[in-house]
């Protein structure tokens, strides 16, 4: 129990309260000259009385409150926060991890004798935690000082000191923070003293590092993707170096490193993305040779390339029902990003075709073929290049330039991960061949002469053992989808492989895998009638779309169609946990059942073996299984045996909470500092040298408020009779000498 | 091979050579003319003088002459450009046959109805309504075409639709999912091309001379180019182009 305190509360605005006081004051001062005539000591004891009265009416405008408090002494209680976030799974010096190096600090509070309660945080605060102090696995969660210390003070109020074992990264608000904004807030919460110990090894010397990464989490196919990185050098006075950028061990570009004066520099790399995916990209910066820790000199960011279209470039030599019918598809498809170029007269039409009459250039909507531009300067932003019964070569000016950008068009397919379609007409086999240009070394179909000969009649398309499971002939029909006209004497390329073909052998749907891209040719310009003919018996006509929506994505290489898929899937509240599941599928789509496989799981930070997960697929050709990783980071899916590992591309992924805890692994001793010197507690840089007694001296003898008891002046019920009570005795003052 | 049995015989290789080939499984574009009311082959010629003028002028590979067949044939026409010509009403076919045309145009086909009917006589449109009706009940009925339609610009550029008749400066038409499937066209398209064998002109235009015919042609050629490659001049490199060359 302690005395009462008294607590004011001003009236308003300092204006009204000086005005209250001055007509206070005027009030006053009038009624003590108007007392002037009586005898001094009347004057006097009446001028008392109403300067009480007076007085306690304007203390009574300020809401006068006694408050008292019961206060009970607290004993020294301490509560010890271990960051678990990402980032405290680097390395420091004796191979040990930050989070791990943080427990054995508490070795040293025990032995001091403190009495403290353990709890780990990075976004949120776990429970305390007890007895068995021991690191656990880390989940890889981003740290959030401002989000987790709100969290403990609100629940925890009667710790009298706060003990934070860090790095000090922040990914959360607190580092966006003002100083008035942290001063409130720790005062808001009414924290205790913060006392924080920086975790991790401090370099000195020469160092170069990267020092964050800004790159999307998503990105699309052929569209700009910009990755930035933010580079620091210290002690290396007129360093010169350069930046490299990779994609798995592809290096793709390489930039010139500029310092400014304080040794920052930024690279920005900038490239079209080809593949679909998730792609690791690392960014590294060649150690110096006096650096001593070159473990900061690359870092990787995962991007999720996904695709938002597909871009086809669609080129038709002669203008057919057979163009009408792609194009419709083309029209109907969401997904698909036309660009269209049809040849809607040709030489002979623009000499013999118009009479002799010179219709002028504007009554006309036609445009010259653009050669150049589409082969040229834009074919790499294309996912497809469609040839519907297209005469190539007689759109060149000269036979450089054909065979300059057919070799374009090679390139773009083998390189560059490019899709091409042919599809053969009449316009096709009438020279000159594609057969006799580079495209030869891509086609799955070689017309081998200038022109070839063009069989009108139908055939009856058979599937063959590839193309009975292949995904673009899923709803093939070949009742409604007959082959009328096709190019005769056409040779399999080596490396094509057949799906439909008829009764003497000759192909009509072939397809190839050269390079990095994919090719395919339908050996006939009618396959628009698909649809009209399955209407027509009846059936949905959906064959023809689906033939083509297939056909696309088979092209662009779509992981829905690839023979054998890895799909994984993880939750927020395990992220370290993985589940995989694997379709198997033999070269020919035929679901690999009952089969055993192995699938690999590589670390990609080289901290530990790859992890070998075995299992035997079900009657359709799947399996599932789990993972459980060791600690966050990025890890790679990939079979190591035949045939599995040719027909799958391996998987990255990262494993934890959040991957831009690993984005920059260097220590930020200045979160730290601030936390400690606006909640008054203290701060340690160095854990070696930890001093456990100092913590335990900024740690105050706290007393605990158990009760508070607060009395309104004005509204306590004797206020008005005490009041009454005076203004009747200055009344009796004044009737006694006569005046009232 | 008795000489009854040859004429036969030849008689029958004869009418199979001159009558066009339903099952023609070539892929060329030929119009296709349908035998629909009583004035249906009044216009017959013009279409083989389109048909020239389209392999002239284009890069169509085209059939020159017309194929005719009746309303319940339309299902086995190669080519599914059909024309309906007349200027009367015209019995409307069964509720089968209208199914059969909602499946050919649903699957790339064009139907044209030319009216060759003198002002103030609606007969032959509203025919044509009641047939669109029953093919696509659930369209409103034909709307007036704008002027940035595919079918004003997909050869030459257009201001407006011509004929041999000056009775509107508009083309009406039936279009879902972003493509048109039925023109109607009021001022008698084909009777300005239709000429004789010796390739005179068979009617006068009620308006201008030989220019006027040009653009008759011009906007045919402009249907069979919408047909084949439909939205194609919206693409997105072409309307600036165009838009610029309308405004020279």
């Amino acid at each position: 129990m302690n005395w009462p305190h008294l607590e004011l509360q001003p009236i308003g605005p300092i204006w009204l309260e000086i005005t209250v006081l001055l007509t206070t004051l005027a009030v006053f001062g009038y009624s003590v000259s108007a007392t002037r005539f009586q005898p001094p000591l009347v004057r006097v004891v009446s001028a008392v009385l109403r300067f009480i009265l007076l007085a306690s009416g304007f203390f009574l405008l300020h809401h006068p409150t006694l408050t008292r408090q019961v206060i009970e002494p607290q004993p020294s209680r301490m509560a010890v926060l271990i960051d678990r976030s990402g980032s405290m799974g680097a390395e420091v010096e004796d191979g040990s991890s930050r989070y791990q190096k943080a427990f054995s600090v508490l070795e040293d509070l025990r032995r001091n004798g403190t009495e403290f309660d353990v709890f780990e945080f990075d976004q949120t605060v776990s429970d305390p935690l007890g007895a068995e102090l021991a690191p656990r696995r880390l989940s890889g969660n981003r740290t959030d000082f401002h989000s987790s210390l709100s969290q403990f003070l609100s629940k925890h109020s009667d710790y009298t000191a706060v003990t934070i074992l860090s790095d000090g990264h922040d990914l959360g608000r607190f580092s966006q923070m003002s100083v008035d904004d942290t001063r409130q807030w720790l005062r808001r919460l009414n924290a205790p003293p913060i006392n924080t110990l920086l975790i991790g090894d401090q370099l000195s010397g020469p160092e170069v590092a990267i020092h964050s990464i800004d790159a999307p989490a998503f990105s699309f196919v052929r569209a700009p993707l910009t990755i930035r990185a933010t580079i620091i050098v210290r002690n290396l006075d007129g360093f010169q170096t350069q930046a490299q950028l990779l994609d798995g061990e592809n290096i793709i570009q390489i930039k010139d490193l500029v310092l400014d004066d304080q040794g920052f520099g930024t690279v920005e790399f900038q490239f079209y993305p080809e593949q679909q995916g998730e792609h690791l990209y690392t960014i590294h910066i060649p150690p110096h040779h006096l650096e001593s820790n070159t473990e900061n000199n690359r870092q990787q960011v995962l991007v999720d390339i996904g695709r938002d279209k597909i871009s086809v470039l669609h080129i038709s030599g002669s203008i057919t029902w057979d163009l009408q019918g792609l194009r419709a598809m083309f029209e109907r498809d969401p997904l698909v990003d036309l660009t269209a170029f049809y040849i809607m007269r040709t030489r002979e039409h623009v000499q013999i075709g118009t009479d002799n009459r010179s219709i002028p250039h504007d009554e006309m909507a036609l445009v010259p073929f653009p050669t150049e531009e589409i082969f040229d300067r834009q074919l790499f932003g294309f996912d497809v290049v469609v040839f519907q019964d297209f005469d190539a070569g007689n759109y060149f000016n000269d036979s450089y330039q054909a065979r300059r950008l057919m070799n374009k068009i090679k390139e773009f397919v083998q390189n560059h991960h490019g899709g091409f379609v042919v599809v053969g007409g009449p316009r096709t086999a009438g020279g000159p061949s594609l057969g006799l240009t580079p495209l030869a070394e891509v086609l799955p179909l070689v017309p081998p002469n200038y022109r070839t000969p063009f069989d009108e009649k139908p055939h009856q398309p058979i599937l063959t053992s590839l193309g009975k499971n292949h995904p673009m002939l899923r709803l093939f029909d070949s009742e409604t989808m007959s082959f009328t006209g096709t190019m005769a004497g056409v040779r399999l390329n080596e490396g094509a492989e057949t799906l439909l073909q008829d009764k003497g052998g000759q192909p009509l749907l072939t397809v190839m895998e050269p390079g990095s891209g994919r090719t395919l040719f339908l050996n006939t310009s009618s396959s628009w009638k698909w649809q009209r003919d399955a209407l027509a018996a009846g059936k949905t006509g959906e064959s023809y779309y689906d033939f083509w929506e297939q056909a696309l994505k088979w092209v662009i290489q779509d992981p829905a169609l690839n023979q054998v898929r890895i799909t994984t899937s993880k939750t927020a509240a395990n992220p370290l946990k993985l589940d995989v599941e694997v379709l198997l599928r033999r070269r020919n789509y035929e679901p690999a059942a009952n089969t055993e496989a192995t699938l690999q799981v590589v670390p990609l930070d080289d901290r530990s073996d790859p992890v070998n997960l075995s299992f035997t697929t079900d009657y359709s050709g799947r399996a599932e299984k789990t993972f459980t990783a060791e600690r966050p980071g990025y890890y790679r899916l990939q079979f190591t045996d035949a045939p599995w590992a040719d027909l799958s591309r391996p998987r990255t992924l990262f494993l934890g909470g959040s991957q831009d805890e690993l984005r920059n692994l260097d220590l930020v001793p200045e979160t730290l500092q601030r936390l400690a010197n606006y909640s008054n507690g203290t701060f340690q840089s160095r854990a070696d040298r930890f001093n456990s007694k100092q913590l335990a001296m900024a740690t105050p003898e706290d007393k605990h408020v158990i009760e508070t008891h607060r009395i309104k002046i004005r509204n306590w019920i004797w206020s008005l009779p005490i009041l009454l009570l005076i203004a009747s005795l200055e009344w009796a003052v004044r009737r006694s000498s006569q005046l009232a | 091979m008795d000489r009854r049995r040859f004429l036969l015989t030849g008689g029958a290789l004869l009418t199979a050579a001159c009558v066009p080939a339903l099952a023609e499984d070539g892929g060329a574009f030929q119009y296709c003319l349908l035998r629909l009311g009583d004035q249906w082959e009044a216009r017959s010629r013009a279409l083989v003088k389109l048909s020239f003028e389209v392999q002239k002028r284009c890069n169509i590979p085209i059939e020159t002459k017309p194929s005719i067949v009746n309303f319940g044939q339309i299902t086995k026409v190669n080519s599914p450009f059909f024309v309906i010509s007349g200027g009367a009403a015209f019995k409307q076919p069964s509720a089968g046959d209208a199914r059969a045309m909602r499946l050919v145009l649903n699957s790339g086909g064009i139907l044209l109805f030319d009216d060759t009917s003198p002002r103030g006589d609606t007969g032959f449109y509203e025919a044509a309504l009641k047939l669109m009706r029953r093919v696509y009940p659930e369209l409103e009925g034909p709307g007036v075409l704008p002027r940035d339609h595919a079918v004003y610009q997909s050869y030459y550029l257009l201001k407006e639709p011509r004929g041999r008749l000056n009775k509107s400066d508009f083309l009406e038409g039936w279009t879902m999912g972003g493509r048109t499937r039925a023109f109607f066209s009021h001022n008698d398209l084909l009777g300005a091309m239709e000429a004789d064998q010796l390739g005179s002109w068979r009617y006068n235009m009620e308006i201008g001379g030989g220019f006027r015919r040009e653009l008759c042609f011009r906007l045919g050629i402009n249907m069979t180019y919408y047909t084949l490659t439909l939205n194609y001049k919206k693409d997105r490199a072409f309307p600036p182009i165009i838009e610029r060359r309308r405004r020279i």
